[in-house]
């Protein structure tokens, strides 16, 4: 039976099996197909879930441009609010190479207007073709004038940008404080490296969908948040004064360097910050490195008798002398621990302040040996002498104090007369600024506040206060610093209308060769403030290296007194002294005709020495200063004609000057005419011509 | 199977639109332009489509028409040669503006051709020399005509369509293993002799090696379709067509719907091919004769096949060849012949359950009725066939 079916089986597979077979076939086409089926589901899956971000990202770098738009920098104004720094737009152009035909022509066609060698040029682009990049600098920042001959050039390929450059309207003035930035717009020095982070603001991106032939379709822009502001407690004024009686000490007295600071004792606030040599922070690349260095707090010089103060307060504020005592100072001699310190001239008893006045050694280190080690070290570090004084500029040193366990037995035989110690100048102005603020130490600043773009105030000073000597001791020293002044040895920092106290220094260099102190170079300074009660300013003033005069009473003094003259009266300082010169009003008192002349010439004089402070000034191309002298009223009109109207518009702005401009090209007329007095506000007309 | 072959023709209409409009206003300054043009064959195809449909298949069970078609394709194959190149290759015949693909005609004919052959040698199916020869002379000489263009692409559907009809059909394994073997050699001495094709095979591989220049196509596919997502960007907001995908609105418009619909989207299309498959191969094996089976299963296969090595193509499963994917893709030459193979099916599926008095066809229904070992498989398959379709048409 089995077999019989078995056999039916068969004989039917035999005959008929044809169509089951292709069934069962078909069954396997269909498998297969299945399958093949489930593989592209797998495929799918993976690639649109798990690779889904991997691919949709490299999705979003083919098809989309972010380019960064630069934010503008915020502007570093002074404390009066005038602009020290700004950015101002400026041209670059760039090149997308893969637009580029012939590279050899392009370059040629470039090179004499952005400045590159031919050959230079061609290299960058061939090799931005190669490497198939989008984007090839061609050149940055170019001035209003450079821009409009390359735009005239009609490249193809090479596009325009508008890039913020950072300008410093006022050339030199106040470099050291603001600092520079580098052709990415980063600071690079002073306040601008220091605030970057705010100044800079962030960038923008402009996102440009693209095809694949790189055209555009679709762009969304995320704008660029602007820079905060910086407002300085440096005053333009008192700065330029500063920097201008400074150079010419400096070159007077043929010296490597100079350094002067202006400081209020009252808040702490850094009214100048000057050193000499000075750098243009508009072009900062050409300056030296030394000058870009600022000596104010990088300087660690030694400060000689004016480190006297230390050990002279520390012992009236420890009662163990007072200012009418008598110090013997020992005919210009003394032992400490078996070294011989001398004095410049043989000194006998003298009262502590006549020993301050005629900067005795001997007295000095007398008072040092009564504090003893422990309480000198102290006090050196209450005034701030050994640490940074935390003012908002880079690269400040903390000078050179050992800490008292390292001092040797004849260290107060130098210690006390301002050897062995490395002090830098702004932490000399704040010691000072101690004493002239009744024993309170204010942390020097130059910050005062810093908006956003919007004016809200994100950061306000708040300086460290700190006693250092009580109040009583502070008013008893600056008495005895004024007798410096009066009969000491600073009588050239006698200041006119005004009393002011102060200490000279003068400190040989230590020879870097032989590790000993040099004959031949001096560091001279003085410190000092004024009024002597009421002390509205601390200046110092280091002369590093003069040639020829080299004491401190010479060499630093005359220019204390020349700062303090002119800043105290535009500081609304009271003068608290009679002026000892002849007057001249009073001597022409009897003939009121006459007096009345003098009155007229000397309001002139005022108005002239005013009017050499650049109120103002416009870079026009990045070097060229425009000076539009300040008046009592107003400003002096500049001179427009043959400025641009983009300038003209800029610098009118920054006067505060309304344009009302006609034509096109440049200025041939303007009403009113150059050096006419003109009132903030008032209305300006311009006209404007080519000059085919 | 109407509604899924209409459905797929009529998304392929707009698939098109929105792969091609950027491009077409590039090019013609008219975004529509190939949208129009697909409409105007999408109209042309459903209207051979429902004559092919109506027009009773047994009817091409003539020797005189299978002959006078195959001559036909081999003539027109020939013809191609007349015309100049487009995209480096002769694949076109144009004709008052229009152009047609003969290779793809030749896939329908080879199909119709070998259903009628091997239904002749119906009994003698698994003989060397009386079937397997023959039949594989003529896939040959058409598989030759359209490499000659070149359209290796086609040339390997034939292939498909040859080896599926043959193997169901009952050619023994062992002469299809024999043909298989020279036909990989000349592939792969093809790969070596014509640089280009080892190039694409090299990108195969490894397409982000070269994503500029040979591995372009593939890697902007991938990133198409990978940066669709599950939900992918939305109808028409698929950035890939901005010229980064070559052929977006052609060969590689599934990257396309990756991209715009995402993963539901291109899954739903994958399973309406899916549900074609379905219908298509119950309409084969309902058949009455072996003719309307074995071409049903021809036509099904070739169409399916296709879709599937497509989609490889853009998910890089399988090397590039520039094939269309049936239904979707822009072209008429396309489209045309396929919405045929679709009415041909149609028609044959009217005639599923009937049986004929055919003698010596082998009918189903005499075998069913006789033996009940084969007849479960057969009601097995019919039956898994049905389960699903029910499943979706409800």
């Amino acid at each position: 039976m089995a077999t019989l079916r078995n056999m039916r089986a068969t004989s039917a597979a035999l005959s008929k099996a044809r169509p089951d077979a292709s069934r069962r076939r078909a069954l396997v086409v269909i498998s297969l197909l299945v399958f093949w089926m489930l593989v592209i589901t797998t495929r799918l899956v993976y690639l649109q879930t798990f690779q889904h971000e991997t691919l949709a990202r490299r999705a979003r770098v083919q098809q989309q441009d972010a380019i960064e738009t630069s934010p503008v920098r915020g502007l570093v104004l002074d404390r009066q609010g005038r602009e020290l720094a700004r950015s101002v737009d400026t041209e670059s152009f760039f090149a997308v190479p893969l637009d580029i035909k012939d590279e050899e022509q392009t370059a040629r066609a470039l090179s004499p207007l952005v400045g590159v060698e031919r050959s230079e040029l061609t290299a960058r682009l061939r090799e931005g073709k190669e490497k198939n990049r989008k984007f090839v600098w061609v050149a940055r920042k170019l001035d209003a004038e450079q821009a409009k001959k390359v735009e005239a050039l009609k490249l193809e390929g090479i596009y325009s940008l508008k890039e913020p450059k950072r300008f410093y309207p006022n050339g030199q003035l106040a470099s050291h404080v603001l600092g520079f930035v580098g052709l990415d717009e980063v600071g690079l020095g002073g306040v601008e490296q220091v605030y970057n982070e705010r100044i800079q603001g962030e960038a923008g991106k402009l996102f440009v969908e693209t095809d694949a032939h790189r055209r555009a379709y679709s762009s969304l822009e995320v704008e660029p948040r602007p820079g905060q502001s910086v407002v300085l407690t440096i005053d333009q004024m008192v700065q330029y004064r500063t920097e201008q009686a400074l150079a010419a000490a400096v070159q007077n007295s043929k010296a490597k360097s100079g350094t002067a600071i202006v400081l209020d004792p009252r808040t702490g606030e850094i009214l100048a910050l000057a050193n000499a040599p000075s750098f243009d922070p508009n072009d900062a690349r050409a300056s030296a490195a030394e000058c870009r260095a600022n000596q104010a707090l990088q300087n660690i010089y030694e400060p000689g008798s004016t480190f006297k103060v230390v050990a002279y307060s520390a012992a009236i504020e420890e009662r163990l002398v007072k200012p009418d005592d008598h110090i013997d100072c020992q005919m210009g001699s003394i032992n400490v621990a078996g070294r011989i310190v001398h004095d410049h001239k043989a000194f006998g008893n003298l009262t502590i302040t006549e020993a301050l006045a005629k900067s005795s050694n001997v007295a000095a280190i007398k008072l040092g040996l009564k504090l003893g080690d422990e309480r000198m070290y102290d006090y050196i570090r209450r005034y701030g002498f050994g640490a940074r004084t935390g003012v908002e500029l880079p690269g400040e040193t903390s000078g050179l104090v050992r800490p008292v366990a390292r001092w040797q037995p004849t260290s107060m035989g130098s210690i006390a007369m301002g050897q062995e110690v490395g002090v830098t100048p702004l932490q000399m102005a704040a010691a000072f600024g101690a004493i002239a603020n009744d024993g309170v130490r204010i942390s020097p600043h130059l910050v005062r506040e810093i908006r956003a773009s919007d004016g809200t105030v994100t950061y306000q000073a708040q300086p460290e206060q700190r006693r250092v000597v009580s109040a009583e001791t502070a008013k008893t020293l600056r008495g005895m610093l004024e007798s410096v002044t009066v009969s000491g040895t600073a009588k050239k920092a006698q200041v006119e209308g005004y009393t002011a106290a102060g200490k000279t220094g003068t400190a040989q260099k230590i020879d870097p060769k032989t590790k000993t102190y040099s004959a031949t170079k001096y560091i001279g300074s003085f410190v000092g403030f004024a009024p002597v009660e009421n002390p509205a300013v601390v200046i110092i003033v280091v002369i590093d290296e003069p040639a020829g005069a080299y004491h401190g009473g010479d060499v630093a003094a005359p220019v204390f007194k020349e700062i303090a003259e002119q800043i105290l009266p535009d500081l609304n300082v009271a003068p608290d002294t009679e002026i000892k010169m002849e007057n001249p009003i009073a001597s022409a008192l009897g003939d009121a005709k006459a007096a009345e002349r003098v009155r007229a010439e000397l309001e002139r004089e005022a108005e002239e020495r005013a009017a050499t402070l650049p109120q103002v000034a416009i870079a026009q191309g990045a070097d060229e200063v425009v000076y539009a002298p300040a008046t009592a009223r107003g400003v002096l009109m500049p001179d427009l004609r043959g400025k641009s109207v983009r300038d003209a518009a800029r610098i009118c702005a920054q006067l505060g000057l309304q344009m009302e401009a006609r034509g096109e090209g440049r200025a041939v007329r303007q009403t009113p005419a150059p050096g006419a007095e003109v009132e903030a506000g008032r209305t300006v007309r311009i006209e404007f011509g080519r000059s085919d | 199977m109407f509604a899924a072959a209409s459905g797929l023709a009529l998304f392929g209409v707009v698939m098109v639109y929105s792969a091609s409009s950027v491009m077409a206003y590039q090019e013609n300054g008219n975004p529509y332009y190939y949208f129009i043009k697909q409409a105007v064959w999408t109209v042309i195809g459903f209207a051979a489509m429902i004559f092919a449909m109506h027009f009773d298949y047994q009817r091409l069970r003539n020797r005189k028409i299978v002959y006078a078609l195959l001559v036909m394709t081999v003539l027109m194959l020939l013809a191609v040669f007349a015309f100049p190149r487009i995209n480096g290759a002769h694949r076109w015949i144009r004709l008052a503006g229009f152009s047609i693909q003969p290779s793809e005609l030749s896939k329908l004919a080879l199909a119709i051709f070998l259903a009628y052959f091997l239904e002749k040698r119906a009994g003698e199916e698994g003989s060397f020399w009386r079937t397997f020869v023959p039949a594989m002379a003529v896939t040959g000489a058409l598989a030759l005509l359209v490499v000659a263009e070149p359209d290796l692409g086609t040339a390997m559907m034939l292939a498909v369509v040859c080896v599926v009809m043959c193997y169901t059909a009952g050619t023994r394994l062992l002469h299809l293993g024999m043909a298989a073997a020279p036909a990989f050699v000349g592939i792969v001495m093809m790969l070596i002799f014509v640089p280009w094709r080892m190039r694409r095979m090299i990108t195969f591989l490894d397409p982000w090696s070269d994503p500029q220049d040979s591995g372009f196509q593939v890697v902007q596919s991938l990133i198409a379709v990978g940066s669709g997502g599950v939900n992918g960007l939305g109808f028409a907001q698929g950035r890939q067509k901005m010229f980064f995908l070559p052929f977006a609105h052609s060969d590689f418009i599934f990257a396309v719907i990756g991209e715009e619909l995402g993963l539901l989207g291109a899954l739903a299309i994958l399973l309406v091919f899916g549900i074609f498959l379905w219908r298509g191969l119950r309409a084969a094996l309902g058949a009455p004769d072996r003719f309307g089976m074995l071409l049903g299963l021809g036509l099904v296969t070739a169409i399916v096949v296709q879709a599937f090595f497509n989609i490889s193509v853009v998910l890089s499963l399988v090397p590039t060849k520039g094939i269309p994917l049936p239904f979707i893709s822009y072209g008429g030459s396309s489209l045309v012949p396929t919405l045929v193979s679709v009415g041909i099916l149609l028609n044959i599926s009217q005639y599923a359950g009937t049986t004929t008095n055919d003698g010596g066809l082998g009918g189903r229904s005499s075998e069913e009725k006789r033996s009940g070992g084969p007849r479960a498989s057969a009601v097995k398959l019919q039956r898994m066939l049905r389960v699903p379709l029910t499943m979706f048409f409800g």
